[in-house]
């Protein structure tokens, strides 16, 4: 890379995109972290990201999150494709089980949010099409209401209950063997 | 999750794409395109707010007061992969009630219990048999994979409602021989299946092979011979089903395994004569007989074998594989 001539440079060059935030913040990002969403990667394949590309329901705080993510995870898959053609089997094995640590660590430290902040990640996740990403922050909500009550879910989420009385004693005696 | 919205340059706001997406067809327009620049149009009732580039930005939407988040307002296609990561107990006891946007996706989403993991609730629970038969009823017949301890009706239930299924995993099962051989005779779809009886009773004689019998077109079988009887005084005691070797052609089973087997030679050679494309065979308890050389032959046929060790001790076992 060191001795790369002015080519390469513009090939780097191509290859970084412009994301833009709601509250109109740029952040410039490979190629290859901004691919990791399905979405702009359609974008990128249809030649449609001269200019940036607006992104006018992220908005910074969580597209910095977002990005974040997207960078660590690239990241790890081109440490891990990279290291295959110059390891042995058993030192691509070790390699690989370090880089699944290291992921699973920032996978849990990233998840430490308050319960606005995982909600908008979900959306973004969902909207930018990025699956690791999706599948992190539903399972934190998933793991969240296991084993709880549906009052302690509503309470946990602030969400109102809009089942009128008679339809939820209805539910209730339907399934009433289920809470005995 | 099925995507019908394909991002160009100006990406739609994002409450739920697939809205988007009706929102075009019912005006009869094509998704805006990254060839063709978006200008600002008359006045219409409702305009997209679709910016083309980074100037005409809309402004923000407003956050929710205090940081709040309207969960309820989750799209479906969201909740459903959250509870696609909850057991059928965790949704029916929980997520279900929360509210109305919730319960829909809990009761109309076939997909939630096309692979029920029912966990092991206590044997004689009626409970048990309610909650089995709600998550079946809301698979829409589509039920292909049911885990758990269940009974002869439920099993009767399944075939019923789902005859497409095509793994069973029946843990601390209890009925009689008729009522499972009549199940599975019925589930001609069925590849995968592990069963561990709850007791036996002169109705379990000759369990093992009935369900061979029941289903020659397995791939994956799995049956524990020790089952457990419950003394209508004393207690729980072992019990162990003597293995009378097998006598029906089993002409797609790939794995066996069989736990807490009393083997004999004579039952070793039947296995391997009626399972001709054995791949893999795994057999604990005791082996009693003797390994000639026919027999030898016949197990080196078999890619992964594991037998029982001749100690007349249940626990202990080798792998043959050593000795070949």
């Amino acid at each position: 890379m060191a001795s790369a001539g002015s080519g390469d440079e513009k090939a780097a060059a191509a290859a970084m995109i412009t994301l833009i935030s709601s509250d109109n913040e740029k952040f410039e990002v490979t190629e290859a972290t901004a691919t990791l969403s399905q979405t702009i990667r359609h974008m990128i394949e249809d030649g449609c990201t001269d200019g940036g590309v607006p992104l006018p329901n992220v908005t910074s705080k969580i597209l910095a999150r977002v990005i974040e993510y997207c960078k660590k995870h690239a990241t790890a898959a081109a440490g891990e494709e990279g290291s295959s053609s110059s390891f042995s089997d058993a030192a691509f094995l070790e390699v690989d089980r370090a880089f699944l640590e290291e992921l699973e660590e920032f996978d849990d430290a990233f998840l430490e949010v308050d319960r606005a902040t995982l909600f908008d990640l979900i959306l973004a996740a969902n909207y930018l099409d990025i699956k690791g990403l999706l599948n992190l922050t539903c399972q934190k909500v998933a793991d969240s209401v296991k084993g709880k009550t549906p009052e302690q879910i509503r309470e946990m989420y602030n969400i109102v209950n809009d089942l009128t009385p008679e339809e939820e004693a209805e539910i209730r005696r339907e399934t009433q063997w289920a809470f005995e | 999750m099925a995507k019908t919205f394909r991002a160009c340059s100006s990406p739609a706001p994002m409450q739920s794409s697939r809205i988007l997406h009706l929102q075009y067809l019912s005006q009869g327009k094509p998704m805006p395109s990254c060839r063709r620049r978006h200008r600002p149009r008359p006045r219409r009732k409702k305009p997209l707010s679709l910016p083309s580039t980074p100037v005409t930005l809309p402004p923000p939407p407003p956050s929710p007061p205090s940081e709040q988040r309207d969960w309820a307002a989750l799209p479906q296609d969201i909740l459903l992969v959250v509870f696609l990561k909850l057991g059928p107990g965790e949704i029916i006891q929980g997520a279900d009630l929360v509210c109305r946007a919730w319960r829909r996706v809990a009761v109309d989403e076939p997909m939630l219990w096309w692979r029920l993991k029912m966990g092991t609730v206590s044997v004689w629970s009626v409970g048990r048999d309610l909650m089995q038969r709600a998550a079946i009823d809301r698979g829409a017949g589509q039920c292909e994979a049911f885990s758990g301890s269940c009974c002869d009706r439920i099993l009767l239930y399944l075939v019923k409602r789902a005859p497409s299924s095509k793994s069973l995993h029946l843990s601390r099962f209890h009925g009689p021989n008729e009522g499972i051989h009549v199940a599975l005779k019925n589930l001609p779809l069925l590849e995968d299946l592990d069963i561990w009886p709850s007791y036996v009773s002169r109705d379990n004689e000759n369990l093992f092979e009935s369900v061979c019998q029941a289903c020659p077109l397995l791939k994956n079988l799995r049956f524990r011979f020790r089952t457990v009887s419950v003394g209508y005084y004393y207690g729980i005691n072992t019990v162990r089903e003597k293995f009378k070797g097998l006598a029906t052609t089993m002409c797609e089973l790939r794995s066996l395994q069989l736990f807490d087997c009393d083997l004999t030679d004579e039952g070793l050679t039947s296995i391997l004569d009626y399972c001709p494309v054995l791949e893999s065979l795994y057999i604990t308890g005791c082996f009693d007989g003797e390994m000639d050389r026919e027999l030898r032959a016949k197990c080196d046929r078999v890619k992964d074998l594991t037998l029982p060790y001749d100690t007349g001790e249940d626990s202990v076992w080798i792998k043959y594989l050593s000795s070949r």
